[in-house]
Parts: C-alpha cells; sequence; structure tokens
C-alpha cells in the first residue's frame, strides 16, 4: 500500500468512524441548495462558490454515500462515484482549514436545520487523521504538547506574568491554592498580547470576595485538539487543567476572555468522558455579570459615556454557541447607556471576525482573513462606533489586526478591562 | 397506452410502489436509528424543546438576521418554499387525491376547488423551473449539482405536468394522461427511498436534532 493511499484510507477511516445516526440524518436531509453559502464570510468576500461551507464538508458526504448507503455503495462499485484522493485531501485541507473559523453561522442558516459548521470540523478531523493539517497550525499543536502553550510559552512565561502582575501592579496572583473555590485559567494570547487582564480579572475576583487561585500547570485554556480535531489531544490538553481543577478540589474552572478554551471544557469534555465533569465551567462574561447581580462587585454606572459610540462583537464560541448574548449586554448597558449601540446582525446571527478557528495562525490565510474581515468593518462602520467591545482574545487580536489593515482608527477591547476600570473599590 | 397499463397503474402498480416506498423508507429509519446515537452530556443552557419550536418557527418566520441570509439566495429560498406549499396542497387537497387518501387510511378530509388545486399545480411547475434556473444561475448550486440532483427535479416535475395536462386533457387521451400520470407517481414512490427525494423524512430528524443541541446551548 503506498503511503497515498494510507493517507486517503486514514481520512476515510475516521469520515467512517464518526458517522452516526445524528450526521448521517444531517447528512441525508442536506440538498446541497447552498443557502449556508450566504451565511459565510469566505464565501461573501471571495465569491468563490468552493467556499461555501455545503462544499466544505464534501468529502464527510462523499465517503458516507460510498460507504453507508445502498446507490453509494452500488454505484462505487459501478466507478461512478469518485473516491477520495489525495489531491482531495490537499484541496480540502485549504478549504476547510484556511477559509473556514468553524464559527457556524451557516448551521443557524441552513433551511433543513443541518449543523453544517459542525460537520466541517468532522471533516478537519479526517484531514489531520490523513496528517494534512496546515504546518502552521501543527507547530503550535507541537508546540502545545510540548511545553503547555501553542505559542511556546513555557511554564517560566506563565510564571513570569504573575511575577509581573504582583511586582509592577501590585497585585497578589494565588498560586496552587487548596480550597480555593474558583481555578482561573488564561490563554496564551491573552496574556501574551493583553497580560494587563491578568489584573483585571484579579480585580474584579478580588473585589467580589472570590476565594481564587491560578495555577501555572493548568494552562493553556486555547486547545490546539480542538483546533486540528485531534480529540485524543484535545482531551490531553484539556486534562492538564481538569486534573489541576480536582487536585485543588475547586467548585468552578473561571475560563477568561477565551472563546475557544471554554468550549473545549464545557461543551465537548464532558462527551469525550460520558459524563458530567465535577466542577462548573464558567466563563469571564457569566461571572462578571452573575458577581454583578449579586450585588458582589460595584459598578460606576454610565462611566464609558463619553461621546463615544461603544458597540459590542458577539464571538462564535462564547455567545453563537455558547449562548451568552445577554450578560455582556446587561453589563454594557449599565456602563454605558447612552453609548452602546448594536451592530447588526448580531447575538446567533453574528458575522464571525474571520479569525477564529486557528484561522488567525496560518500565514497563508492573512488575505482570506483580512478580506473576511471587510464584513466586520462594514457592520462597525454603519453602527458608527469608535470602540468595539468582546469578550475573545482571539477575537480582539483579529480585530486590531484588522483595523490595522484597513487603516482605521478604532478600537478593540476586552469586557474584563471595562469592568475592571469601572470597579467602585 | 391500452387499458391493460392503466389497470396495472390502478392496481397492481399502485400497490407496489406504495409498499416499496414504506419498506425503503421504513429500512432508511431503521439504518438511521442502527447507526447509534451519542447522549449529549455538555450542561444545558438553554432548553431543548424550545429549542426544537424555535427550529421550526424559523423556517415560517426567520428572524431578522437569518432574513438577511436568504436574501443573498431568495430565489432559492422562495422557489423551494413556495413549491412545498403548492405541491402539498395538490397532494393533499385535490379531489381525486383526497379519494385515494381516504382508501388508503380509511378517511377523508375536504377537498379544494378543482381551479384552486389547478392554480398550485401551476406554481408548483413554476417553482420547479425556478430551481432548475437556479441550479444553473448560481454558482454555489452549480457546484453541487449532480445527475442525481437533475434527475429529482425532472421526476418530480413529470407527475406535476401529467396531473396538469390530465385536468386540462391537453394533447393526449384523457385516459392515456392519467396512466401516465399515475406511472409517474409511482415511480416517485420507489425512487424516493433510494434518492435524496427522502430529504422530506431527514428534514424533520434533522431539525430536531438541531433543534435539541442549539437549544441546549442557549443559541436558539
Amino acid at each position: 500500500m503506498s503511503p497515498a493511499t494510507v493517507m486517503e484510507d486514514k481520512a476515510v477511516k475516521q469520515f467512517i468512524k464518526t458517522v452516526g445516526g445524528e450526521i448521517a440524518a444531517q447528512l441525508e436531509a442536506c440538498m446541497r441548495c447552498g443557502v449556508c453559502a450566504e451565511a459565510c464570510q469566505f464565501y461573501l468576500t471571495t465569491g468563490n462558490p468552493e467556499y461555501a461551507p455545503v462544499w466544505k464538508m464534501e468529502l464527510l458526504r462523499r465517503a458516507y454515500v460510498q460507504n453507508f448507503t445502498v446507490i453509494g455503495k452500488v454505484k462505487t462499485m459501478l466507478g461512478l462515484e469518485k473516491p477520495i484522493s489525495k489531491e482531495d485531501i490537499a484541496h480540502w485541507t485549504e478549504l476547510d482549514f484556511h477559509a473556514c473559523t468553524v464559527c457556524r453561522r451557516c448551521s443557524l442558516a441552513c433551511p433543513m436545520g443541518i449543523d453544517v459548521g459542525g460537520l466541517i470540523s468532522k471533516v478537519r478531523a479526517g484531514l489531520t487523521a490523513a496528517g494534512s493539517t496546515p504546518p502552521d497550525l501543527l507547530h503550535m499543536k507541537d508546540k502545545q504538547l510540548e511545553v503547555g502553550s501553542p505559542n511556546g510559552a513555557t511554564e517560566a512565561d506563565w510564571i513570569a506574568w504573575y511575577d509581573w502582575a504582583e511586582r509592577e501592579r501590585g497585585i497578589e496572583i494565588p498560586r496552587d491554592v487548596k480550597g480555593a473555590e474558583t481555578l482561573v485559567v488564561f490563554t496564551m494570547l491573552e496574556l501574551g498580547s493583553f497580560r494587563e487582564n491578568l489584573v483585571y480579572v484579579a480585580r474584579i475576583l478580588n473585589a467580589a470576595g472570590v476565594k481564587w487561585t491560578v495555577s501555572p500547570r493548568a494552562r493553556d485554556a486555547f486547545n490546539m485538539g480542538k483546533v486540528i480535531g485531534d480529540k485524543k489531544l484535545e482531551k490531553l490538553f484539556a486534562e492538564r487543567i481538569i486534573n489541576v481543577a480536582k487536585e485543588l478540589g475547586v467548585k468552578q474552572v473561571l475560563i477568561t476572555e477565551c472563546g475557544h478554551g471554554y468550549a473545549a471544557l464545557r461543551e465537548d469534555m464532558p462527551n469525550i468522558y460520558g459524563g458530567p465533569l465535577p466542577f462548573e465551567i464558567i466563563h469571564i462574561t457569566e461571572m462578571m455579570n452573575r458577581l454583578f447581580k449579586q450585588g458582589r462587585i460595584k459598578l460606576r454606572k454610565g462611566v464609558f459615556d463619553n461621546g463615544h459610540r461603544i458597540t459590542f462583537h458577539d464571538s462564535c464560541k462564547i455567545q453563537r454557541t455558547g449562548g451568552l448574548f445577554d450578560e455582556p449586554r446587561e453589563l454594557l448597558q449599565y456602563l454605558a447607556p447612552n453609548s452602546f449601540v448594536e451592530m447588526n446582525p448580531n447575538r446567533e446571527m453574528t458575522i464571525c471576525c474571520g479569525g477564529g478557528g486557528g484561522v488567525r495562525a496560518i500565514k497563508d490565510a492573512y488575505d482570506l482573513r483580512m478580506g473576511a474581515f471587510r464584513l466586520k468593518v462594514e457592520q462597525v462602520e454603519k453602527a458608527q462606533a469608535d470602540t468595539v467591545v468582546m469578550t475573545c482574545s482571539n477575537c480582539r487580536l483579529q480585530f486590531m489586526d484588522g483595523f490595522k489593515h484597513y487603516q482605521l482608527q478604532k478600537e478593540a477591547v476586552g469586557l474584563v478591562e471595562m469592568v475592571a476600570k469601572a470597579l467602585i473599590d | 397506452m391500452n387499458l391493460d397499463w392503466y389497470y396495472m397503474a390502478r392496481g397492481p402498480l399502485f400497490k407496489f410502489a406504495v409498499l416499496f416506498f414504506l419498506f425503503g423508507m421504513g429500512y432508511r429509519l431503521f439504518m438511521l436509528l442502527f447507526l447509534g446515537w451519542k447522549k449529549d452530556y455538555a450542561p444545558a443552557r438553554g432548553s431543548a424543546i424550545v429549542g426544537i419550536v424555535k427550529a421550526f418557527w424559523h423556517h415560517a418566520w426567520p428572524p431578522e438576521g437569518l432574513r438577511e441570509v436568504y436574501k443573498g439566495r431568495l430565489l432559492a429560498v422562495l422557489s423551494g418554499d413556495i413549491f412545498h406549499l403548492a405541491a402539498f396542497t395538490v397532494i393533499l387537497f385535490q379531489p381525486a387525491h383526497v379519494k385515494i387518501w381516504g382508501k388508503i387510511l380509511g378517511f377523508e378530509w375536504g377537498s379544494l376547488p378543482m381551479p384552486i388545486v389547478d392554480i398550485a399545480a401551476g406554481i408548483a411547475l413554476i417553482s420547479l423551473i425556478v430551481m432548475a434556473i437556479d441550479h444553473l444561475a448560481s454558482p454555489v448550486r452549480h457546484l453541487t449539482s449532480t445527475t442525481m440532483s437533475w434527475l429529482n427535479l425532472f421526476f418530480v416535475f413529470l407527475p406535476l405536468l401529467t396531473g396538469w395536462m390530465t385536468y386540462h386533457h391537453l394533447w393526449l387521451p384523457y385516459q392515456t394522461l392519467l396512466t401516465f400520470h399515475m406511472l409517474a407517481v409511482e415511480w416517485i414512490l420507489i425512487w424516493m427511498p433510494l434518492s435524496k427525494m427522502s430529504h422530506f423524512l431527514y428534514f424533520f430528524v434533522s431539525n430536531v436534532i438541531h433543534g435539541v443541541k442549539f437549544g441546549k446551548m442557549g443559541t436558539l
């Protein structure tokens, strides 16, 4: 068997392994109408029909038809069905990794109710099984495997961030505290680019009287296993956090401004384990809203009503598939009741920033993701907003890249920063 | 066309087609269940029931953000929706069809006047032509079109066209047209379990899955 055949077989085997009743029902329901294309930022900004989500899941459909349906089997025997080739795998690697953030807007647009984005993530898993993951993502996966963070940040780097906060900002960062209520987990994306977030989160939790801790071992919230579709790795990376949480006996694992890590722990891990986790997985957005509503943190009302217009970007993993739509809005309406405006569309039909799902890390996808960001620019300009608030660091970095690319004098801000700055001591 | 074909189409062929359809769809459904279903252990933020209701309701009344998306494929969305409404009006409320349903199910319902059914049939036929144009005009639809999708359109077109011609007594003797019409219907009953035409069943399964999933997530 040639290496190429092995490669294709691995992809097909992964696809076959993936297919259960839920996936089969969706593939059978798909009439390939292409409505999903109108929900995809990559199709909308390029007009390339191959970027239609329905086409991105084509390999899974073909594997299903050829292996699970009577007509498909007959057609395969007669040579009327095209088997998945090495060239297909290379081609779909570009389609599914460079031109898809797995934002799942397409899933909500599908008239047949198909979770198109979810199926595309299954294609990614097949491509990864075939050894066809983009090199930039593979490099990040290797780094996370070797040192703990996809950008190569080591335990020493994380400790250095904690030390910096204590030394330069005079705020204690409790570490590995047994019996703490909440384990706070950051991502290297956040601390590498917005290290003040460490201070902001600490201030908010301290103000609320939460007994919290970090652990340099519980890193990184970002999960490259999820990005590339490798469940074993996703579990391995998530367990670095879960095991520490169990050891410390916390009641909560708080994920800060990372959508990806939140979804991996809250949505995926219970299903990988086959049961619920022994603690709550909570996102900082929900935590801040909860503390505010419970009266445990006091905020200055209207503190951001300063003549600038503020809007909110719904992230795919925190808002669209995380359901945290009202939590950030309630806070923003309190902090900036006169300045807060909505972009349209928003909430579950929000347009993705174009940088998620690992796309931001793929250098060759730069033009595509900046092209996709044009839709966001149009939304922000239509809302006449100067500041865009969000709850995901990856989105924030994409917004910063995008504003720079389009030479716009606009600001991308994390909600944590706003809440921390509005705290009444 | 001789009388033998007429009686064949009315009797044994019709029975065979109905049985083939029932066994075929039953087999498809059984296979679907047999493939296994995973339980979702992720903690629920919202209600699965609300999700299911919204999943179906959004088809009837799309929320603002979804309307924006649909605008981009208005031809496909409208032709699809209108076709289904018109076709089911014909299938369920044409007076002769109501009698056939009555024989199969053991009870009947009120039929619609033929002029209304005639208009519905015309609308369904036009919608199918629009869908065919969309297959050619939309770059995405063109890419995803296969021989099977063209065959599906053609096989749906045939019973509607022959039924419409029968009602209007066009070109051929009435009994010949009626025989063609019945044969076309029987063929579609056989074709359905073998093709994407079975989507009528999966539409419900898929939307329930969608509603449960996105309802629990708190998305819907």
